[in-house]
């Protein structure tokens, strides 16, 4: 039964968090939010140095070989610290590759993407549509199109794509024939870009996977998107008990209180959301469908409530942009939104159900 | 979803089946064999399985797991286990924690075996989210309090032989320290149930009148004027409450099935897009109950320290599915929610559970109660007003 984490995976979160405890302290995280490339690439370092590039991979290609479970508990101190870089994109390239290629691509990328000499990404969405069922690009030689909202692009080396028939592929991003275009990211932590092929070299993943692989990242984006959630509620709490007006904390006024409550009662049951398609995925359970849309759909929902009634409630000062708070605000909105909105995700659950 | 457990614990799963199943079957459910069959359940080592011996339990070494199994099990066969109600499942924490070894052995057993009904003297007309603030009174006359008020809300106060009551005995003590915790028999002439008509029509509750009502002096649970500490004992024995989820379940099943056989604009309502987004929140929402159920139940096994308040969350998020469940019910019943055309027509119930979800946030201190007291023990965040309370 593993619906708490064990002794083990706590022992294995702890060194993550110390190291984010100073690798994103406020200072820092403020100058990778402002746009500093030299904090961002020196935040994933560290994470590579703890083997974190390489958890999926295969410990015969020099990697920690953990569970998704593993994974979602790191993912949820990852967006407690609001960490930027190519996490999660890159720990799923790994997984695609580890699960679903052949023996030379695994030969090929995993061994440099286990430390993270390479950095792997990952691009779905074709305009609106992030489904595996959408995606149209063919593997082979000569392939065009486009892939939008590709997150950590231009720090990445090799892109696993989503491609028809739910099929994945990859493409050395130090190729010919693309062309990588950066676009104005909500999310300042997370910037995204469009990957655009014309005649480029998609090899193809041999074994399939791309729902599975789908499923993983909606699952990993929960995860996200709940430590966001605890991060926010933890921060406006500590300043309810502190900010004086009227001559009491306000987190003593009933209108505050209630307001948190109702915020902390709706993270509070969230998390094993995420938890419980971790294990669907790690069992090859066939609940894991349903489970990572359910966990998608209601945690980056809650996710969004959260964010905006968090700012809200610092008054004036959660709205300047000196304040970390939109910080959060920003990835929630990305959370939201990437990978298909939740309404979206609920309807593909009505239909998984029968309904 | 039925979770399945180590080795170990399903074979101990399949024995409680194979007991049920051997002794028990629906053609029994008469009293006499229920209770016979309770007794085998005790025997067992199935139920009170924290209540020792000499007081009717069965003793047990504390396992989470195998509560939860069993319980699952007896629900699963409808056989008769535990007496539900605050008798055994309030007042005899409470009196194990902080009763005589005599009260013990008067009250335990007959409250396991359903010989005494108990019934709860809490909120009073004066006295609701503000329970220390109750004015009924209990003065020493000789041997015996002579009780003097009213109580409000008391379920099964009109088949109950016994009340466990909250009464004021030390008039000038801060409120507080002022409260006793005493118990009474219902069948005296100082006492007057009547039933208390609620919004639905029907009674369940009552108000209970004191009016030299009687009770033995050594009828009293802790000491004078420490009933309020005594009755939040329970307080500290709060965990475990896996399975809350269950019965938003059963509900959201009964609205699905609702949904189908409704339309909208000629069409299944369960294909309108609104109604579908809204159904499968509630559903997200009963998922997390569950899976968060389980978590508990995980971390009570493993010894983990319990998060603090988490019977309100409990409580406050199983009432806000009913309460989602019941708005959305309330989209499908259309103009049947005016009047049933057909005598008995089975849509009529949802208005019944429609104002029965208003209860859900009242009973057992209301929604923002709970919400209180998850800012203050969870969040820690000050109490509103210093002064006004203490």
């Amino acid at each position: 039964m593993k619906f708490h984490p064990s002794e083990d995976q706590l022992a294995l979160v702890d060194p993550v968090e110390r190291y984010l405890r100073s690798a994103c302290d406020m200072p820092r995280l403020r100058r990778a939010f402002e746009g500093d490339d030299a904090i961002r690439a020196d935040i994933w370092i560290g994470l590579c140095e703890l083997g974190l590039a390489g958890v999926m991979v295969p410990q015969s290609h020099g990697g920690l070989e953990l569970s998704l479970f593993d994974v979602v508990l790191i993912t949820e101190r990852l967006g407690w610290w609001a960490t930027p870089g190519p996490w999660p994109w890159h720990v799923l390239a790994t997984m695609a590759i580890a699960e679903y290629g052949s023996t030379a691509q695994k030969s090929e990328w995993l061994p440099r993407l286990a430390t993270g000499e390479i950095v792997g990404v990952c691009a779905f969405a074709e305009g609106d549509r992030w489904d595996p069922e959408t995606w149209t690009l063919h593997s082979g030689d000569g392939v065009s199109g486009s892939k939008d909202y590709v997150p950590a692009l231009h720090h990445a080396d090799v892109c696993v794509l989503g491609l028809a028939e739910g099929r994945l592929g990859l493409v050395d991003l130090n190729g010919p024939g693309l062309e990588l275009e950066p676009w104005a990211s909500t999310d300042l932590t997370r910037p995204v870009g469009q990957l655009r092929l014309s005649q480029a070299k998609v090899d193809p993943l041999p074994f399939g996977g791309g729902t599975e692989i789908f499923d993983a990242a909606l699952t990993l984006l929960a995860a996200d998107a709940h430590g966001g959630c605890q991060r926010m509620l933890e921060d406006i709490v500590e300043y309810s008990k502190m900010r004086v007006q009227f001559g009491r904390p306000i987190g003593s006024f009933q209108a505050v209180k209630h307001t948190l409550a109702d915020l902390a009662l709706s993270i509070e049951p969230n998390a094993t959301l995420a938890w419980h398609a971790a294990r669907a995925f790690d069992e090859r359970s066939g609940e894991l469908r349903a489970a990572a849309a359910t966990a998608k759909a209601h945690v980056t929902d809650t996710f969004a409530d959260v964010a905006r009634t968090a700012t809200e409630s610092y008054g004036g000062i959660g709205y300047t942009w000196a304040h970390p708070a939109h910080i959060w605000l920003r990835r929630s909105i990305f959370d939201y939104a990437c990978l298909g909105p939740p309404s979206h995700h609920r309807a593909r659950l009505a239909d998984m159900l029968g309904w | 979803m039925d979770v399945t457990f180590s080795l170990e614990y399903e074979q101990f799963r399949q024995e409680v089946r194979t007991f049920i199943a051997e002794h028990w079957s629906s053609k029994d459910a008469q009293d006499r064999d229920a209770a016979a069959f309770r007794r085998r359940g005790i025997e067992r080592g199935y139920l009170y399985r924290g209540i020792p011996r000499q007081f009717g339990g069965s003793e047990q070494p504390r396992d989470p797991i195998k509560a939860y199994i069993i319980q699952r099990e007896y629900a699963r066969s409808n056989a008769p286990g535990e007496i539900s109600g605050g008798g055994p499942s309030h007042l005899t924490p409470t009196l194990l924690a902080e009763g005589e070894e005599w009260q013990k052995e008067m009250f335990i057993p007959k409250t396991l075996t359903g010989e005494y009904v108990w019934c709860q003297g809490y909120s009073e007309p004066g006295a609701g989210s503000d329970l220390a603030g109750i004015s009924t009174r209990a003065t020493l006359e000789g041997d015996e309090w002579a009780i003097e008020g009213q109580k409000v809300w008391t379920s099964n106060a009109h088949r109950a032989t016994h009340m466990y009551a909250l009464v004021r005995t030390e008039p000038n003590a801060p409120k507080h320290e002022g409260i006793s915790y005493l118990l009474l028999r219902m069948d005296q002439p100082g006492i007057v149930v009547r039933p208390l008509k609620q919004i639905t029509g029907e009674a369940t509750f009552n108000e209970v009148f004191f009016a030299g009502a009687r009770t033995p002096k050594d009828w009293i649970v802790g000491k004078r004027g420490q009933g309020w500490a005594v009755s939040r004992t329970l307080l500290a024995f709060e965990r475990n409450h896996v399975g809350a989820a269950e019965a938003s379940e059963d509900l959201f099943d009964k609205l699905l099935r609702l949904a189908k056989a409704a339309s909208i604009n000629g069409l299944p309502a369960l294909q309108d897009p609104l109604i579908r987004d809204e159904l499968i929140k509630i559903q997200c929402m009963i998922s997390a109950h569950r899976l968060s159920g389980l978590r508990q139940l995980a971390m009570d096994a493993a010894g983990a320290t319990e998060h603090l308040a988490v019977g309100s969350f409990n409580k406050l998020y199983g009432s806000i599915i009913a309460e989602r469940i019941a708005r959305a019910a309330q989209k499908l019943m259309n103009d049947h929610a005016i009047a049933q055309p057909v005598e008995g027509g089975g849509r009529s119930r949802w208005v019944r559970q429609y104002m029965n979800s208003i209860a859900a946030q009242l009973g057992g201190g209301t929604s923002n109660i709970h919400r209180n007291i998850i800012a203050e023990r969870r969040l820690g965040l000050p109490r509103e007003a210093a002064g006004v309370e203490h």
